[in-house]
């Protein structure tokens, strides 16, 4: 089979209604999928492993399958291509919605491949993915077939490890390597694998700021590092930058800031796993030509000027109370019944395929 | 008779499993598993004896519980549970003393308040209660249960692992797995018991567990999302849905209410008229209680059991397949299960003799909970539990 090295816009657009126009959002087929990741690592073969990008962008952290959520965040900070987002990975795992989550995030970077900018997490690999539930999804929604697990795991290994903002702010998922003191070092990374246990790219997606320390410290996560204030202090000075962002840890607020604004965590997965209850944010970088002047000071929220935490709780449908209220699918059924079913007549229309234990 | 000796570990990886099914403790499990639910089917959890405000629905409270520490408390537990003494008491001592046991644990939960301060994943507070009911709980077994003196160390062991792990501030199957293996220890406790006796142990053993999930905010030892049948529990719905079959010697299903549909089990009614007599339904309201959404989303594998199974008895042997497969069967989870030399020894089946074990550096679980700290700080601290990497040692 020839697969072309473009998708008709037309083509593009039908993938993007099925997801959105739905709800449920429909499945895209397994031979889509197959070809929207085709496609995607061919371009992506000529991207930096660390994007360059321009200000304003606004910078997305971990979704984890909660699609409704990340339609949420369209609805709070725009809807692409109206504004340009650079998402910071861990779009599967945990969820409901990762196939959806991620079959949506990469139409989108197909059809607006300058709006949108993808990076890598570290649920962007197959042995994290089979252990936290995306494989389990995969078999469950396609019918048994680990095919489409396949695809999304390969495209992956293509996603870039990190972006800068207008040169100035360093955005990954984790955060720093001890093995790493120039971006250059990142720049030359051979990235298109899977995501090793250590070294620089593992580092990259696994480690997390520490503020109670000053240098490195092994990290409790059994991957990366914990890194203190000195190695931040070090690395931006080092590179030129002022800021860096990342995401990677659940944050009860939405965001942490850290060291007076100098690392900031987004967190994008409001009410986590159905029941943490917890805030999540976007952060909108509108400007960057402040940074570094004297008034380079933080706010209230912790973020240096020009910059805003967008924070957002869990969507109005994924927050509905499934005992008292309609559910997002429309699940939940007539609420007028005397004998209300809950769960309605959902899949109905599909054939169901009882969980092979139960057979 | 060989001196109880203190279990300890002997999965080390995950090709220990096929000893692990040849060994006499994975035959015990199965035993007693099989012991119990043929004798809770057709019965029902005697009234007064789960608490209801566990498994009710609270109106929603704000998503952020995190910051009003004062509002917060006084949304989340009941009262001090009443002591034992205003059940009717069997004429079985250990069934007394367990019950003992278990107001005893509870209670310590009431004298532990979570700590405050920003709402972390897993409430440090917990490991003061785990302290607290470590310290003693041998003492307590030997006062409460009369068992053979040497079995006292092993017995203890298994009741102590059944809440949760102190380290990991988490709450799963492998813990509820010990519980199970905590009654069978006790000897003959099964065949002496009734049914609804049975249901009581078990059932005022999961008031505890979800006092301290709750409680202390414990996460799921598993993370498949919600990809797994629930966040922390599997036997609950295995005897639940023992409790919704025909017991052969009654003849006749559940001694109350007609055996509700299984189809209908999601439905608020349903779950309203079973909750308090029913442990699969008690699990599903307690769902109910700590998530919010759409429930085919968050509980996907249970919503399909509903709308796929006709038969309570398929559904009890379909959780009894699973059961075997992803939990018993589970590298991550029955690592944490440790052996003895009396109750459940790493012994052949077979030939009797010693299984060999093959220690090596411990390989951790790739299944670590991932609810870092709320406020993204302390992260220094061995208290948090987050992603973990599969292939980490420590």
């Amino acid at each position: 089979m020839t697969i072309p090295f473009r998708i008709p816009i037309p083509d593009l657009d039908h993938s993007l209604a099925q997801l959105l126009d739905h709800k449920p959002p429909r499945l895209l087929p397994s031979q889509t999928v197959q070809q929207l990741c085709h496609t995607l690592k061919t371009q992506l073969l000529a991207v930096p492993n660390i994007i360059p990008l321009q200000s304003p962008v606004t910078i997305v952290g971990d979704i984890h399958g909660q699609y409704h959520d990340l339609l949420e965040i369209f609805e709070i900070g725009g809807s692409p291509p109206n504004t340009n987002y650079l998402f910071l990975g861990d779009y599967v795992d945990r969820g409901y919605y990762s196939v959806e989550t991620i079959t949506l995030l990469i139409a989108l970077k197909l059809r607006y491949p300058n709006r949108i900018s993808l990076i890598r997490g570290n649920h962007e690999s197959r042995t994290i993915t089979t252990n936290y539930g995306f494989y389990s999804e995969v078999i469950n929604k396609y019918e048994g077939s680990a095919e489409v697990w396949q695809y999304i795991t390969d495209l992956f290994d293509y996603l870039p490890l990190g972006a800068t903002i207008d040169g100035k702010i360093f955005a990954t998922h984790g955060g720093l390597s001890p093995s790493c003191q120039q971006l250059d070092q990142i720049r030359s990374i051979d990235r298109f694998k899977e995501i090793p246990h250590d070294g620089i790219m593992a580092d990259l997606v696994w480690s997390d700021p520490d503020p109670e320390i000053m240098d490195f410290k092994l990290s409790p996560r059994g991957a990366g590092y914990l890194f203190g204030y000195e190695v931040i202090e070090k690395f931006c000075h080092d590179n030129g930058l002022e800021q860096l962002v990342r995401a990677h840890q659940l944050c009860n607020e939405g965001y942490v800031s850290y060291w007076r604004g100098k690392c900031l965590t987004v967190w994008s997965a409001p009410n986590y796993c159905y029941r943490c209850g917890n805030k999540a944010s976007v952060l909108e970088v509108m400007d960057t030509s402040y940074l570094g002047g004297k008034n380079s000071k933080c706010n209230e929220q912790g973020v240096l000027p020009g910059q805003f935490f967008n924070v957002f709780e869990a969507s109005p449908e994924n927050d509905q109370d499934t005992a008292n209220g309609r559910g997002v699918n429309g699940v939940l059924g007539s609420d007028n019944g005397e004998d209300v079913d809950l769960f309605g007549d959902f899949f109905t229309s599909k054939k169901k395929k009882p969980t092979e234990y139960f057979l | 008779m060989p001196q109880g000796i203190s279990p300890s570990k002997k999965i080390f990886d995950s090709s220990d499993l096929v000893r692990f099914r040849k060994s006499i403790a994975y035959k015990k499990i199965h035993w007693i598993l099989e012991q119990v639910i043929e004798k809770v089917k057709g019965c029902e959890v005697p009234p007064g004896i789960l608490d209801v405000e566990l498994i009710t629905k609270t109106p929603r409270s704000t998503p952020n519980r995190g910051r009003n520490t004062e509002a917060n408390t006084s949304t989340t537990l009941p009262p001090p549970e009443s002591v034992v003494e205003d059940r009717p008491a069997s004429k079985n001592a250990n069934f007394n003393g367990i019950l003992k046991i278990l107001n005893h644990l509870n209670s310590l939960i009431d004298e532990t308040p979570p700590k405050e301060g920003p709402r972390r994943f897993g409430n440090l507070a917990c490991r003061i209660w785990h302290d607290k009911v470590n310290e003693g709980l041998s003492t307590i077994v030997e006062e409460n249960i009369s068992i053979p003196s040497a079995s006292i160390v092993e017995t203890s062991y298994y009741l102590q692992e059944a809440f949760g792990s102190s380290l990991r501030l988490d709450f799963g199957t492998g813990h509820e797995l010990s519980f199970l293996a905590f009654v069978g220890c006790i000897d003959g406790l099964v065949e002496s018991l009734t049914g609804p006796e049975l249901l009581t142990i078990f059932a005022k053993y999961y008031n505890v567990v979800r006092r301290l999930i709750l409680e202390y905010n414990l996460e799921p030892a598993g993370s498949h999302g919600v990809w797994g049948l629930d966040d922390h529990f599997h036997l609950i719905y295995i005897l639940g849905a023992a409790q919704f079959n025909e017991n052969k010697n009654t003849g006749k299903a559940s001694t109350g209410l007609a055996t509700p549909p299984v189809s209908s089990v999601l439905t608020l009614r349903v779950i309203d008229q079973f909750k308090l007599r029913n442990l699969y339904v008690s699990g599903i309201a307690f769902i109910y209680k700590i998530k919010s959404g759409p429930f085919n989303e968050h509980s996907p594998i249970i919503y399909d059991i509903h709308t796929t199974v006709i038969l309570w008895s398929k559904v009890l042997q379909g959780l009894r397949k699973m059961y075997e497969v992803e939990v018993l069967g589970k590298f991550p989870v029955v690592q944490h299960f440790w052996f003895g030399n009396i109750m459940y020894p790493w012994r052949d089946i077979d030939t009797n003799k010693d299984l060999p074990v093959f220690e090596k550096e411990e390989e951790e679980t790739p299944l670590e909970p991932d609810f870092l700290n709320g406020t993204g700080v302390m992260t220094t601290r061995k208290n948090i539990s987050m992603t973990g990497a599969p292939w980490a040692r420590r």
